[in-house]
């Protein structure tokens, strides 16, 4: 089967909750941090768009006889 | 009864029905039948007739006794019906008046479901460590239920609602009667097909439907082999079927099921938010940190007044070149006295020196030093050099000392 939506929430959002704690440890050097944070920020924007995509089409109901 | 009297209708069938009310062994009948021609009255009573292979019976539940029956009652149905014979006057009928009714052999049916349960249970297939999380936010979502049924609309509505990215699988089955348990099963079989993260059964519905399907033995058994997580949503608050056992979440309705089944999207933007939030801050702290320290190097002497990197080398070079200037003329004065008094000691030894004492050189006129008598002529002509000039003279005598 084939899938369309590439986006797995799960691990996006767990990907981001460890860039968030990464940066709140402190030990990381400021080019890093900003890095991570632009990393932060892409995901968030990736899984609002993917919500608010999947919104704006209400995802297939497949019937299945 | 005399000659001359009769009956008039009503007092006939009034005759009748005292002689039957009488009769206490019809005040409580327990009679098996099976059920034919059931109408379901908005008034909430029902009426039927039960029959055998021979015979009919017309049958009347009121309200009362109708909403406490256990089961979907319907024509063909096999039951056992309690209650009491009486006249309906009016029509001139009997009937018997049913206040409980439940489907024959249903005893029988309990205990043969509570053995199955039993069984399955020994075989650990109910077991707690057998059961999986439901996974959080899945990308596929599968749903075996009644095509058309409220519950199917409510579980796709609720699923929209709070995770429009999920894909939803729609997998339609009978879910009562006969029929059902294969159908389930026909409709699980099509599932494993697909990648789901998660497998709803569900029906919904009212209190006196008929779980029987739910409690088939290998329908069970299929469900407990399933790949994805099972959350069950059959609908009943007080029995639990075999199929709520053996699934890995259970759950009352159609909207629990979906609530289950589904991260909420506006608690997904709150957790982003808060994401975005700390790590903002996070990095905020960072910089305002590293801020801190550059402030705290940047209030160093020598960034804030530059100059006071070279002013002590500007002054450095200023007092050695006057330490120089010093030294050169120290030097130059030393040398300079020390020609002079040389000079000095030159000229006192020069001959010309002498002349300025008041001494005088004597020549003749090529130059040659008159030292003595001897050296010259009366009559010569003779040069006398003093301190300012030479005076020409001619010598007019001449004499030797005695002891020269």
């Amino acid at each position: 089967m084939a899938k369309e939506n590439e986006i797995n929430f799960e691990k996006m959002l767990a990907r981001l909750e460890e860039i968030v704690a990464t940066i709140e440890s402190k030990t990381l050097p400021l080019d890093e941090s900003i890095a991570l944070y632009q990393e932060g920020k892409s995901i968030i924007k990736t899984l609002e768009e993917a919500l608010k995509d999947a919104e704006g089409k209400i995802a297939d109901i497949l019937k299945v006889e | 009864m005399k000659s001359g009297e009769f009956y008039t209708v009503t007092s006939l069938n009034r005759h009748i029905k005292e002689i039957l009310d009488g009769e206490v062994s019809l005040r409580l009948v327990k009679l098996k039948g099976e059920v034919s021609n059931l109408k379901k009255y908005p008034s909430g009573h029902f009426y039927f007739t039960l029959k055998d292979e021979n015979s009919v019976i017309s049958a009347v539940m009121f309200y009362n006794d109708a909403i406490r029956i256990g089961f979907n009652m319907k024509d063909g149905d096999e039951v056992l019906a309690y209650g009491s014979v009486s006249v309906y006057p009016q029509r001139g009928s009997y009937q018997i008046y049913v206040s409980e009714i439940e489907l024959f052999g249903q005893g029988a049916l309990l205990v043969e479901l509570e053995k199955l349960k039993q069984k399955l249970k020994a075989e650990g297939l109910f077991d707690e460590n057998r059961k999986r999380p439901i996974v959080s936010y899945p990308e596929s979502i599968g749903i075996i239920s009644a095509s058309g049924s409220a519950a199917i609309e409510d579980m796709i509505k609720n699923i929209h609602r709070r995770y429009p990215i999920a894909r939803i699988y729609f997998f339609p089955s009978l879910v009562q009667g006969s029929a059902a348990p294969k159908d389930l099963l026909r409709a699980f079989e099509l599932t494993k097909s697909y990648d789901l993260s998660t497998l709803i059964i569900g029906r919904g519905g009212g209190a006196s439907e008929d779980l029987n399907a739910f409690n088939d033995e290998v329908l069970v058994r299929a469900l407990a082999t399933s790949r994805a997580p099972i959350i069950s949503a059959i609908g009943h608050e007080i029995d639990f079927t075999l199929v709520d056992y053996v699934a890995d979440r259970r759950v009352s309705t159609p909207t629990g099921a979906a609530e289950l089944a589904t991260p909420d999207k506006r608690e997904i933007y709150e957790t982003l938010n808060e994401n975005l939030e700390r790590m903002s801050l996070a990095l905020q702290n960072k910089v305002h940190t590293l801020k801190e320290r550059l402030n705290l190097l940047a209030k160093r002497a020598f960034f804030i007044d530059p100059k006071s990197i070279y002013e002590n080398k500007v002054r450095d070079v200023r007092e050695y070149r006057v330490r120089l200037v010093n030294a050169m003329q120290n030097s130059y004065l030393i040398a300079s006295h020390e020609v002079r008094s040389s000079k000095q000691r030159l000229e006192a030894l020069s001959p010309f020196g002498v002349l300025k004492r008041g001494y005088s050189i004597m020549t003749d006129e090529s130059g040659k030093v008159i030292d003595s008598v001897n050296k010259v002529e009366t009559g010569q002509n003779v040069l006398t050099n003093v301190k300012d000039g030479i005076i020409m003279s001619r010598v007019t005598a001449k004499e030797s000392k005695k002891n020269g």
